[in-house]
């Protein structure tokens, strides 16, 4: 029985050399279990992608450990039961969604049998079951959205790593995301994402973490957010309270 | 392994949906239009000739496509970003660096064939004499020396803009190819205490000078014996091999 689904220890990242070097990311420490939602929060800059990239094994810790499922994220296997949502969505422009999800599906060894209905149905889920075939050169930023967001569910994925997933989707679409993220919860899936949306991230998690500057200054949940003075109060709130005062 | 062929037939798609395929035909056309436009200029008996620059134009033309294709196939995942998502699915750096030299591979393979292809045709249409034999060493020759061309071009494009290392290969190319007899004097033939660093450097810098038979070709010459072909053979694939681990070696340590 896997104890945390993330587990980060004491992890530190320093980006160049020098005079250039900047320390991306302080001592951080943070674990997440199974079927929990942890929203990642943080100003322009403090991190977040950093961190996720790490999580992702596309860059090395100068110091820490980061285990997925008790093991190195650069552990092939392990990605198996991962779906990562980019940061921007950046895909092929000269494939169509569904050529697209083909071929990660293909990565993932998945039976046409099982992708080909499984591909249909996640194009419909995100909206764009009339556009699979069309290619995503003739794309909006908002249905390259929806796409980076299909692509990551094509593994039925036990753990997602979602990088700002709501940039660029219009309020109809970001409510569809927030009712699909709630459902897979009850599914039991873990969802770790980072966003620039309070609001959005006060409704879904079950945990936030504020992070400025490569440091954690704050992790909690969101129902438990109080002033000074022990008064309830927003995340937004909290979060404009903390980074200001830091 | 079959993730590698995954992902490199996905460069071959990407090859055609971005008509980068543009180029081979326009090659290839090229080409054609040198070998069958000789009474344009209104020179009789130069088919000979033709027979000597048409095959180095068919040497220089699959090189273009070969150091091109290699030399951009990671900087273009990375500069576009979609390494990312990529890359967080369960595919190892390995198979991605061996997916993509594949995919080159296969685009080299068919830019030359079919080029070569365009020359035999001619050759022959023009009642030329020619060795079955050495034109046969000629073609596993060159699928060996794109091979070399193609995993120094993925290893440079670690290090370099597409631009610099599209440069870079081909004057090494050139470089070896023109001057490999200069340094087997200069360094093989030295005298003095790096006596041993010269030999080693001789010894370590890719020798593109094996792979050509042209003049053989060209001159009628007697085939190579079989075990100098099997020799190039095996030290080309060893040297593709080192390559390669190399860039592996490189890429597993570089932040994405």
């Amino acid at each position: 029985m896997i104890k945390n689904v993330i587990e980060i220890n004491n992890l530190n990242l320093i980006y160049g050399k020098g005079l250039q070097q900047k320390k991306a990311l302080q001592n951080i420490n943070l674990s997440l279990g199974k079927g929990q939602i942890c929203g990642f929060l943080g100003p322009n800059g403090a991190g977040k992608t950093t961190l996720i990239k790490t999580l992702l094994g596309l860059l090395t810790p100068n110091k820490g450990t980061v285990l997925l499922f008790e093991k190195k994220p650069t552990d092939t296997l392990n990605r198996q039961a991962i779906g990562y949502m980019p940061e921007t969505a950046n895909y092929y422009w000269y494939l169509t969604p569904k050529e697209l999800l083909i071929f990660y599906a293909k990565l993932f060894k998945i039976k046409p049998a099982i992708f080909l209905p499984r591909i249909d149905y996640l194009l419909e889920l995100v909206d764009l079951g009339e556009d699979k075939n069309k290619l995503m050169k003739t794309f909006s930023k908002g249905m390259l959205q929806k796409v980076s967001f299909a692509q990551c569910l094509i593994n039925d994925p036990e753990l997602l790593i979602l990088d700002e997933p709501t940039s660029g989707f219009d309020p109809i679409a970001r409510m569809n995301m927030r009712n699909i993220l709630l459902e897979l919860k009850t599914k039991g899936k873990t969802i770790f994402f980072s966003s620039h949306e309070l609001s959005e991230a006060e409704i879904i998690s079950d945990k936030v973490v504020i992070l400025k500057d490569g440091k954690i200054l704050k992790e909690t949940k969101p129902h438990e957010i109080m002033n000074e003075k022990g008064k309830a109060i927003t995340l937004e709130q909290y979060f404009f309270d903390l980074v200001k005062n830091d | 392994m079959t993730k590698i062929l995954i992902l490199a037939q996905h460069t071959i798609k990407e090859l055609l949906r971005k008509k980068d395929f543009y180029i081979l035909i326009i090659l290839f056309l090229g080409l054609a239009g040198f070998f069958y436009g000789e009474s344009f200029f209104g020179i009789k008996d130069i088919s000979r000739y033709l027979k000597d620059i048409g095959l180095s134009l068919v040497g220089l033309f699959s090189m273009i496509i070969t150091i091109t294709f290699s030399a951009k196939q990671i900087p273009a995942e990375i500069e576009t970003k979609t390494i990312y998502p990529l890359l967080a699915k369960p595919v190892s750096r390995t198979q991605f660096v061996l997916g993509k030299f594949i995919g080159s591979l296969f685009i080299s393979f068919i830019s030359f064939t079919s080029f070569y292809i365009l020359y035999l045709g001619f050759i022959f249409s023009k009642g030329e004499a020619a060795s079955l034999i050495l034109l046969s060493q000629y073609y596993l020759l060159s699928l060996l020396l794109l091979s070399m061309l193609s995993a120094f071009a993925l290893m440079f494009s670690l290090f370099l803009t597409i631009s610099a290392n599209i440069s870079i290969t081909f004057l090494l190319y050139f470089f070896m190819f023109w001057y490999n007899d200069a340094l087997r004097k200069t360094l093989l033939l030295a005298e003095g205490k790096i006596t041993l660093v010269y030999n080693l450097l001789y010894y370590i810098l890719p020798h593109f000078e094996f792979f050509d038979i042209r003049t053989r070709i060209i001159h009628l010459w007697e085939p190579l014996p079989f075990w100098v072909v099997t020799a190039i053979s095996i030290y080309s694939i060893l040297y593709i091999g080192l390559l390669l681990w190399l860039t592996v070696l490189c890429f597993k340590r570089k932040n994405l």
